[in-house]
């Protein structure tokens, strides 16, 4: 026994040395740059499964550009502001918009999104908790971009490159990118 | 024996277990502006105050054996613009009733809603709840732990104490505790439906 310590010793604590720096380095890389996260829930369906999935997030963006590099119709993971759990909503107005609050409602009210703030909501209005519920939500509490669907429980898992992985677009980028006086870019 | 060059790699190959510690454990932030006078920077100060905040309570308060309380420092991003960080103390949690300093936005009473709190400085400067409302605990970053510089006041923050010199700093932040004390219906007004 001994022995065998003594032959695998100095191996086992390199082996102990790199998991802990590998471990380190994929946390920081997932923290500043971004990287697989899983996601479920019925609030964005259809445009995500409510089945639990991997996303790529990618947190690089908002770290380098800000409220800048934020547009109507991104997919974003954020803190949820009354929980101390994450969600992943669209973002539907941007500080200075004028938003419909809810579309399902007869009350077809407006709100005004203060500096700093954006407006969130699920695709799936009717079974969901966003911006209607909790109000306008920081841009502090944002996290990163879901830019592309890594898994899908739905399609076979043989076909798993060719259908189970999908690139999130933004819909709206086309339609909604106007200038101050309204003209499109 | 390795190469200067492959030391010098294995070295560098533990940074991400500093940033790491940065980014959960704990981190060092330097406190501009009087707003947290006399916690922090005291009015005759010549120095800005280093602080070292703790991330554990802030970040995962579920998970963390004291929880954030009524009293304690927190820095957090500003809820108006995400890359403008503050330093307050949280006055309120949520459920708790709050009287706003009346000179600004908020008239009357406000209710603090879950998840948020009503954070203020200890100097009523204005950038503060009392301008932007009740902030969501998930913007906190951190708690403060202790000050690290300037050399002669390292060691514990400043708690507020009725003994001593009348303007000693113990003093005037038991004074400013009695105001704010005033202020917070802890836990709320039960109201009849």
């Amino acid at each position: 026994m001994a022995s065998r310590l003594r032959q695998y010793g100095p191996h086992a604590w390199t082996f102990v040395k790199n998991s802990i720096k590998w471990t380190a380095g994929f946390w920081v890389f997932s923290e500043v740059v971004g990287g697989p996260v899983m996601c479920g829930g019925w609030s964005m369906y259809p445009s995500m499964p409510h089945t639990a999935e991997w996303y790529l997030e990618d947190r690089l963006t908002l770290r380098r550009y800000g409220a800048a590099g934020l547009r109507r119709g991104d997919i974003v993971t954020a803190a949820k502001p009354t929980d101390s759990i994450w969600v992943a909503k669209r973002i539907i107005g941007l500080p200075g918009d004028v938003v419909l609050i809810d579309p399902l409602d007869v009350a077809r009210g407006h709100f005004l999104v203060p500096k700093g703030h954006v407006w969130l909501a699920g695709d799936n209005a009717s079974n969901s908790n966003d911006s209607r519920n909790y109000g306008p939500v920081p841009i502090g509490l944002l996290k990163g971009h879901l830019r592309a669907q890594l898994t899908d429980t739905s399609a076979s898992w043989w076909l798993w490159p060719v259908s189970g992985i999908k690139l999130y677009r933004n819909p709206m980028k086309s339609v909604l990118e106007v200038d101050q006086y309204g003209r499109m870019r | 024996m390795a190469s200067t060059s492959r030391r010098m790699l294995n070295w560098i190959s533990w940074a991400p277990l500093v940033v790491l510690f940065e980014f959960k454990v704990a981190t060092i932030k330097r406190v501009d502006g009087r707003s947290m006078s006399p916690t922090f920077n005291p009015d005759p100060a010549p120095t800005r105050d280093i602080v070292l905040f703790e991330r554990g309570p802030a970040i995962a308060p579920q998970w963390w054996y004291s929880p954030l309380k009524r009293g304690d420092i927190v820095y957090l991003k500003s809820p108006t613009d995400p890359d403008v960080l503050l330093v307050k103390r949280i006055v309120a949690l949520e459920g708790d009733v709050v009287v706003p300093r009346t000179m600004y936005a908020y008239p009357g009473r406000v209710h603090i809603p879950p998840g948020h709190a009503w954070v203020e400085g200890d100097e009523p400067l204005g950038r503060d709840s009392n301008a932007f409302g009740p902030v969501s605990c998930a913007l906190f970053q951190g708690r403060a732990a202790c000050i690290v510089w300037p050399p002669s006041r390292i060691g514990a923050i400043p708690v507020a104490s009725e003994v001593g010199d009348a303007w000693s700093v113990p003093r005037r932040l038991a004074a400013r505790e009695r105001e704010r004390k005033q202020r917070v219906v802890v836990g709320g007004i039960v109201r009849a439906l």
